[in-house]
């Protein structure tokens, strides 16, 4: 397993004016990494927005590594909860790990839960969804790991579930 | 399973107004989400079970002496 040489930096970027996503891909074929590779590009392009947008990469060669979106969007009774409109790994950089052995979804998740506590003004901190192909076993992983309850789903998608209030460490 | 979208209409005074729109959860896609400002997904009544049964764990004493 390939392992990063340093730890990611991590930003907020303007999706518009920052290149790498442009041509960013995740690498495979699946609908719904083709939809998070067409997501990207529609925030690219100024036709889809988000509260905020995480960038990871590499410092010393400035490759961006993955990418997390967040919104605001209610769900049931959560009226104003934030939603990961999208996550993922670019293709050159999919099977790394962290130096200490930790995975890169799992690093970019936890950053954007950082995020949304201070732009929501937390503690607490609020309710946090997201929707994910039910094949999609590694980003399942991911969300579990930081506490999302699956929901499950009738669409084409799973509902992952953080309930308000929950801190910011791993289950 | 239905999504709920936002779309704008205008008025007859030419004002612009925020409209519930309602779409097939299985068209709920990442996109779909994305696009749609205030756009959810309209949960099962399993489903809003099963949020509150995840807010319960996570709060065992709330509502309760």
């Amino acid at each position: 397993m390939p392992t990063l040489a340093t730890a990611p930096r991590v930003r907020s970027i303007d999706p518009t004016s920052y290149l790498p996503l442009a041509r960013f891909s995740c690498g495979g074929d699946s609908d719904y990494e083709r939809e998070v590779d067409e997501l990207v590009g529609k925030l690219h392009a100024g036709d889809v927005r988000c509260v905020v947008l995480r960038a990871a990469e590499d410092p010393n060669t400035d490759s961006l590594i993955g990418v997390c979106g967040v919104s605001r969007r209610p769900l049931g009774y959560a009226a104003d909860a934030a939603y990961i409109a999208v996550i993922g790994i670019s293709s050159r950089w999919r099977g790394y790990r962290l130096l200490d052995g930790g995975r890169l979804g799992q690093f970019l998740l936890g950053d954007a839960l950082d995020q949304i506590k201070a732009i929501w003004g937390g503690p607490p901190m609020p309710t946090v969804w997201a929707v994910i192909a039910p094949e999609n076993r590694a980003s399942h992983d991911t969300f579990a790991y930081w506490g999302f309850a699956c929901l499950g789903g009738r669409g084409g998608y799973d509902v992952r579930y953080r309930p308000s209030g929950i801190g910011l460490s791993a289950s | 399973m239905w999504s709920k979208g936002v779309h704008k209409m205008s008025n007859n005074d030419g004002s612009r107004q925020d409209h519930p729109t309602m779409i097939p959860a299985n068209q709920a896609t990442l996109l779909r989400l994305a696009e749609s400002p205030n756009a959810t997904i309209d949960l099962s009544k399993e489903q809003q079970a099963q949020m509150r049964e995840a807010d319960e764990r996570a709060h065992p004493h709330a509502g309760k002496l």
